[in-house]
């Protein structure tokens, strides 16, 4: 085995290689996601106009019996056919769509890990892809298993708190703080497996076989390592994210007090007019615009992290490809 | 050892053997068996049930009128219990045999019967089984009962005790649960570990399944996953038509709320065409949803008792007098496929010829197999877990394991760790 490097994985994805890969990749990947719910949408318009509609209906009808003294009209709570139907054709989108996310997340990783590529820029249907998508069922049917056992704490803390104050007790202070501590300590848990199993996906890509479990080896020893380059990552995304809401607040707030002038609208119409100008939709466009490369770059450097861990522990012998042991 | 991976396990039901269609069979014959439990119950005990099911009846009636529902008569129940009771014997039976018979295939190799499905002392070995997990279960649960008196009892004794007792009692459940976990998977393979050695033993599990518990765990967890995953698909593709059909009476319940009314049109939508369709297919894709999972269940505790004993013939004899030298021995697949040795022949698998000789496992009925020399290579081997569970190269003193349970003395194999790629069960 070989010695131990250095993680060194925060920017693991942005560094320099031979080919443009990860970009047309991502491209891709978002022309397709775009094109899917753009597909949705004009499949289901009906749906959204007539939810639209209903939701008004619904409204009236509130303020009318609400204006009468009577209950509201059981009819007008009753969605239209179109809305209902519309629940489980978003599920099928969803399984649809963690299929491209699948695909996209398996091309990062082969060529990250492995330099290799395939497909549509990288995006193919094969066992990678369905190794990664198998993945994100066992990260769903793991939070299910986490959400059980913040249950089974959180009835123990009321159960045990119930017991320190049977015979009418005073409470005490460790009424108020075993809740509190064993909150703390399922958040400690969460943040802890969910870094150990973080390279789940990029293990699995690394061992050319369905390899979840893996992932506790390869985040052996580097636990804080991908923990320090998660947080850096996230507290990156997340100023971005502040930074752009604060200067399109600043940038259309002023923009639409110009056009009321410095009185408050009187109608939501006039307030509606205020923020339906050029400015206000260009606004809306950059953000939608810059949100979406950061989330994609942010999504790359979480791919990245994964990758690095998974490479160096295949350098390092921690785990072997599928054609070793 | 070789390695114990939790997705070779979670397959080890669905891998090609020399015989197709031994569990198919056998879980056709359980279906059918079960139906015929459950119409042999409903049809002996129909007299009992038919009260009750009039009482059920006039509790809607009740409630669709307002009026005060009538008490359930205890006669009523006491008619239907002894029925019940044996409903549920006759099903924990019936289970038993198409586990024994699952089991003894996969395990030993072995069939017989109708469909593989036989009553015989492997099938009383697994109901024992059953019987313990229940006594264990119930001395849990009294466990558990016994623990919170203590701690109430304690906590109003000695109030400065207090604080600690709060603590224990909030993670408690916590450590209960992850106990019961860990005692339930190390014992899984207990029906398996018994199939295998013809004699109870469910115990021996224990020891079957040290350092492999989070393998087996994790295995467990993937088939339920899997398990969810279809099943969440399913679902999502019958809600479409579902809902485009039921939305007009659940329109018309909101304005009329004529109980017999809807029903009827309950009924209506039910037997259009379509729905009858759709909702056939899920009930088909449930059923034999469930009985995979079963399948893949009772495979990984084939699987936990064929690596355990993989491991006792290679930690005991790691270097098989007159083995060849390393570069001579053949590839040998690894991994539960050379891992099946009945344990009941350890003692002469123990004894392992060379490997030009040495026949492989899993089969002690198999005919004779090609030589262990002319054993597929890794590659032919690979096999798709979820697609792909690859089954490697063992190491040169993994290779030989043995299997004597020809009665002339000759060393019969199966072949070698057939390269079983996911086929049907």
């Amino acid at each position: 085995m070989a010695d131990k490097q250095a993680l060194n994985a925060t920017f693991f994805a942005f560094r320099k290689r031979e080919k443009a890969v990860l970009l047309p990749a991502t491209l891709v990947f978002a022309v397709l996601a775009i094109g899917m719910f753009v597909g949705f949408t004009a499949l289901n318009w009906q749906a959204f106009v007539d939810y639209m509609n209903w939701a008004a209906s619904v409204s009236a009808s509130n303020a009318t019996a609400a204006a009468n003294g009577t209950p509201p009209s059981m009819d007008a709570m009753m969605p239209p056919q179109s809305v209902m139907a519309i629940g489980p054709a978003y599920l099928l989108l969803l399984l649809g769509y963690y299929i491209l996310l699948a695909s996209y997340e398996a091309a990062c990783l082969r060529w990250m890990i492995h330099g290799e590529t395939g497909g549509l820029f990288g995006l193919t249907l094969g066992a990678d892809t369905w190794r990664v998508y198998f993945s994100y069922w066992i990260w769903l049917l793991l939070l299910i298993v986490f959400y059980i056992v913040c249950a089974i704490v959180a009835g123990g803390a009321v159960a045990s708190v119930m017991i320190g104050m049977q015979g009418g007790a005073e409470p005490s202070a460790s009424t108020v703080i075993v809740p509190l501590i064993a909150g703390f300590l399922m958040l400690c848990a969460l943040i802890y497996f969910g870094v150990r199993f973080a390279p789940a996906a990029a293990t699995s890509i690394a061992r050319k076989k369905f390899a979840f479990f893996d992932a506790w080896t390869v985040s052996k020893g580097r636990f804080w390592g991908l923990l320090g380059a998660f947080v850096l990552l996230f507290l990156m995304f997340f100023v971005f994210v502040i930074a752009v809401e604060v200067a399109f607040i600043v940038m259309v707030g002023m923009s639409a007090m110009g056009n009321i002038g410095h009185a408050e609208p009187q109608s939501a119409e006039e307030a509606f007019r205020a923020f339906a100008t050029p400015q206000y939709m260009a606004g809306v466009i950059a953000i939608i615009l810059a949100m979406s490369v950061a989330s994609m770059m942010f999504y790359v450097a979480l791919f990245g992290v994964n990758a690095r861990a998974a490479a160096l522990a295949l350098e390092e012998g921690k785990i072997t490809g599928s054609s070793g042991k | 050892m070789s390695e114990f991976s939790a997705v070779q396990a979670g397959l080890n039901a669905f891998r090609r053997r020399e015989r197709h269609f031994v569990l198919t069979g056998a879980t056709f014959g359980y279906l059918i068996g079960s139906c015929l439990i459950g119409a042999a119950f409903v049809a002996a005990a129909w007299p009992a049930l038919s009260e009750l099911i009039s009482w059920y009846g006039s509790v809607f009636h009740a409630a669709q009128n307002g009026s005060t529902p009538p008490d359930p008569s205890l006669d009523m129940f006491r008619a239907v219990a002894p029925w019940y009771g044996g409903f549920v014997l006759s099903t924990l039976i019936w289970t038993a045999v198409y586990e024994a018979a699952c089991l003894r295939w996969m395990v030993r190799g072995e069939t017989g019967g109708v469909l593989g499905l036989s009553l015989n002392s492997d099938t009383v070995r697994v109901f024992f089984t059953y019987l313990l997990w229940f006594v264990m279960l119930l001395a849990f649960l009294a466990g558990v009962g016994a623990f919170y008196a203590g701690l109430i009892a304690i906590n109003a004794s000695v109030p400065a005790l207090r604080t600690v007792m709060i603590i224990v009692g909030a993670l408690a459940p916590l450590g209960l649960i992850a106990l019961l976990l860990w005692v339930a998977t190390r014992l899984s393979p207990a029906a398996a570990m018994s199939v295998a050695r013809r004699k109870f033993a469910f115990f021996s599990a224990w020891g079957a399944t040290r350092e492999k518990f989070w393998d087996l765990l994790g295995a467990f967890f993937i088939i339920l996953a899997v398990y969810i995953a279809v099943s969440a698909i399913a679902q999502a593709l019958v809600r479409v038509p579902l809902m485009q059909a039921i939305y007009p009476v659940m329109t018309q319940a909101m304005h009329d709320a004529d109980f017999a009314s809807i029903m009827s049109r309950f009924g209506e939508v039910f037997a259009s065409p379509l729905i009858a369709a759709v909702l056939s297919a899920y009930v088909v894709l449930t059923i034999v949803l469930s009985a995979l999972v079963r399948l893949a269940w009772f495979g990984v505790n084939a699987y936990a008792v064929a690596a355990s004993d993989e491991a006792d013939v290679v930690s005991a004899d790691p270097a098989p007098q007159g083995a060849p030298p390393p570069d001579q021995s053949p590839p040998a697949p690894q991994g539960l496929a050379t891992a099946a040795a009945p344990i009941t022949e350890r003692a002469q698998a123990l004894e392992t010829p060379p490997p030009e000789q040495a026949p492989t496992v899993e089969n002690v009925q198999a005919p004779q197999a090609p030589p262990v020399a002319e054993a597929p290579t890794s590659e032919k081997l690979q096999a798709p877990e979820v697609g792909e569970p690859s089954i490697e190269p063992a190491s040169q003193t993994e290779a030989p394991t043995t299997d004597q349970s020809a009665e002339d003395g000759a060393p019969k194999s199966p072949p070698p760790a057939s390269p079983y790629p996911a086929g049907d069960p």
